[in-house]
């Protein structure tokens, strides 16, 4: 406990420094710009916004990165409010009553209690994940490479079958994302494998580039749809924006009860704050002696599903810190983040980098007060982005996606491979094909392969060694569960629907 | 067929091309001389069987809404939407695979500021010139000052300038 204590301590003598102070809030307030766009969530912010910090030190990058991946968080509900339109899937519960009270003349109230909801829910994720990360981290150790294997098949799967009503295109998706992760020299024997003589396909395929591919161009593909639409109406003049005594006593036990369940749900693969910020808006319905005002402006509407929102965006670090799994687009490209400088998240990282790792946790504390400061005052300022009409943001969201691209590997095989993933991320949406397995198994397929074969070779050849260990059974049970569950509700629904 | 039966059967076959691919690689020197050839052998299977499965269940799927009539009644306006979106996507492909090929040899400045501008003609039309060169050669010119001075990223230059 104390020495916990005293690693938080160092992380703040790292990451409060004036100069990152300064990083976060820059970082912050471009996050929360680029993440109230609607169409471009956090996934795509961050992807963006990374070559910002290639020349900055590790953890004045991190921290940076940080600010960007809370600001996006925030972003994400103000365009919920304003129009309609939710910045990324998380905020869509924002949009419920959100939209409503500002249509109800309470947009002040709208913005102010979306942020300080969000404030408080991060902070409390912040305080969880610094008593959690570490035994995690520990408990990790331990795993050998059968039991890594598995986690990461365990993860996977969960990620696929996760995918709403359509578990076997989850499955396809993922096998894509791992084949990808094949292309290169292997790295045990140096053959090259699927590189068709091409030398800058020889390093393999940096993920980030599939990242950006999918989220940055495939969006703005999608999005071309909208682009002859008028610009929807917006308030753009707002009073003090706050909000009344009534509705904090109302909001307080909704956004303390949202706030473990949003972290929780981040912390499994594949959920996030999508389903976080959802289940949460469901529970305070549930809960609510007036039900039916909920969808009207009810601000607990609001404020609940906005702490889940960024306690899921907090406990979604915890499997990429310690396991090195991320568990999201997001926190995949976060973990980006952390490769280029380096940095090989996983339990390791608290032993070999406790500064760069506590400096990390320390910084989530910072950002989160740090976007409460800017989001409030300047949410009038703000918010104005969202009068740049499309037909000039599209176009430079994709020269940001290509040059963010070019300073990843300074190749320009790479931008090639970009509207191939472009393009592949637009096909894949129109057939409903989920794309975050394929993500999430371009990041972990290198590292799946090589503990795959350093368990056979270990075991001298034999797959006992994957059932050897009590571990590695609850994994495997794990790995059946995740795909058996949601197999036996459908079923099960499917009878109740026919004895209806 | 439709879109979700089309791409379906697009990841079945790229999946039975992977496994072909991956049988005919080249052995390992050191080791095990298969070892590098087992994972891609497993994924490439899974993917070929998985993606057939999917393909015969959006088969079904759309076999059944052909047959019970339900077909989605797509106004004119929808369909004209529809085309300029398509155009729209395959005009900024292509600019992207040109942006690649002239990249290195033209610099940042000049390529990108094609890029952009044939995206932002191709949106805003002829009619809006002022305002589509001028976010084009903006924004190139402002990238390329924050990434080489003050990020200190080299980007390509214009072959005998500076910039």
């Amino acid at each position: 406990m104390m020495e916990i204590l005293q690693n938080l301590m160092h992380g703040f003598s790292v990451a409060a420094t004036p100069m990152n102070l300064l990083w976060v809030t820059i970082g912050g307030t471009l996050g929360t710009i680029v993440g109230m766009l609607p169409g471009l969530g956090p996934a795509t912010g961050v992807a963006v916004l990374l070559p910002l910090t290639f020349s900055m030190g590790p953890t004045a990058a991190l921290i940076t990165m940080c600010g960007i991946y809370y600001g996006a968080m925030f972003g994400g509900s103000r365009s919920s409010i304003l129009i309609n339109t939710p910045g990324d899937g998380a905020a869509l519960a924002a949009t419920f009553d959100g939209y409503p009270m500002a249509m109800n003349g309470r947009a002040e109230a709208a913005l102010a209690m979306s942020a300080v909801a969000s404030l408080i829910g991060g902070l409390i994720s912040a305080v969880l994940i610094t008593f959690v990360a570490t035994p995690v981290s520990m408990f990790a150790l331990k795993f050998g490479p059968a039991e890594y294997f598995l986690l990461m098949v365990a993860a996977l799967s969960m990620t696929a079958s996760m995918s709403k009503g359509n578990m076997i295109g989850g499955f396809v998706s993922m096998f894509v994302g791992l084949i990808i992760a094949t292309v290169g020299l292997d790295a045990q024997s140096g053959v090259p494998r699927f590189t068709f003589g091409i030398m800058e396909l020889q390093q393999g395929i940096d993920f980030l580039i599939l990242i950006i591919g999918i989220y940055a161009l495939g969006e703005v593909f999608k999005s071309f749809k909208s682009i002859n639409e008028g610009q929807k109406d917006m308030q753009k003049k707002f009073g003090k924006i706050w909000f009344t005594k009534e509705d904090w006593k109302k909001c307080l036990m909704p956004i303390l009860r949202s706030t473990p369940l949003g972290f929780v749900v981040g912390a499994l693969p594949g959920a996030g704050g999508t389903m976080a910020s959802l289940m949460s808006y469901n529970n305070e319905k549930q809960l609510s002696k007036n039900p039916d005002d909920f969808g009207k402006g009810e601000i607990v509407g609001l404020a609940a599903p906005e702490a889940a929102n960024n306690a899921a965006s907090v406990g979604a670090l915890i499997p990429m810190l310690t396991l090195g799994i991320p568990g999201s687009g997001t926190t995949a490209v976060m973990m980006g983040a952390l490769l280029m400088l380096g940095l090989q998240p996983g339990p390791m990282l608290f032993v070999q980098h406790p500064d760069i790792a506590w400096g990390l946790i320390a910084s989530m504390f910072i950002g989160n007060i740090v976007l409460a400061i800017v989001n409030i005052p300047l949410a009038g300022l703000l918010v104005r982005v969202l009068a740049i009409p499309p037909k000039i943001l599209y176009p430079i969201v994709l020269g940001l996606a290509f040059i963010g691209t070019y300073a990843i590997g300074n190749s320009v095989m790479d931008f090639y491979l970009l509207v191939i993933f472009g393009v592949m991320g637009l096909f894949m949406s129109k057939a409903k094909v989920p794309t975050a397995p394929m993500i999430l198994g371009v990041i972990v397929g290198g590292t799946m392969e090589q503990s795959f074969r350093q368990a056979i070779v270990l075991s001298d050849g034999s797959l006992s060694i994957f059932t050897g260990s009590p571990l590695a059974i609850t994994l495997i049970v794990l790995t059946i569960g995740s795909v058996v569950f949601p197999l036996i509700k459908e079923a099960m629904k499917k009878k109740e629907l026919a004895s209806a | 067929m439709n879109i979700k039966v089309k791409t379906t059967m697009a990841f079945t076959v790229f999946g039975f091309l992977y496994t072909m691919v991956a049988l005919m690689m080249p052995k390992a020197a050191v080791g095990n001389p298969f070892a590098p050839k087992v994972f891609p052998l497993i994924l490439g299977i899974g993917l070929t069987v998985m993606g057939a499965m999917y393909t015969a269940k959006e088969y079904k799927h759309w076999k059944e809404e052909q047959a019970s009539g339900e077909k989605e009644e797509i106004s004119p306006e929808k369909l004209e939407i529809e085309k300029k979106t398509n155009r729209l996507i395959t005009i900024t492909a292509l600019a992207g695979v040109v942006y690649a090929a002239i990249f290195e040899e033209a610099g940042y400045v000049i390529s990108t500021s094609l890029f952009i501008g044939a995206i932002m003609f191709a949106i805003n039309g002829k009619k809006k010139w002022i305002l589509n060169l001028a976010v084009a050669i903006i924004f190139s010119v402002a990238v390329y000052f924050v990434f080489s001075t003050l990020l200190a990223i080299p980007l390509p230059k214009i072959p005998g300038l500076e910039i």
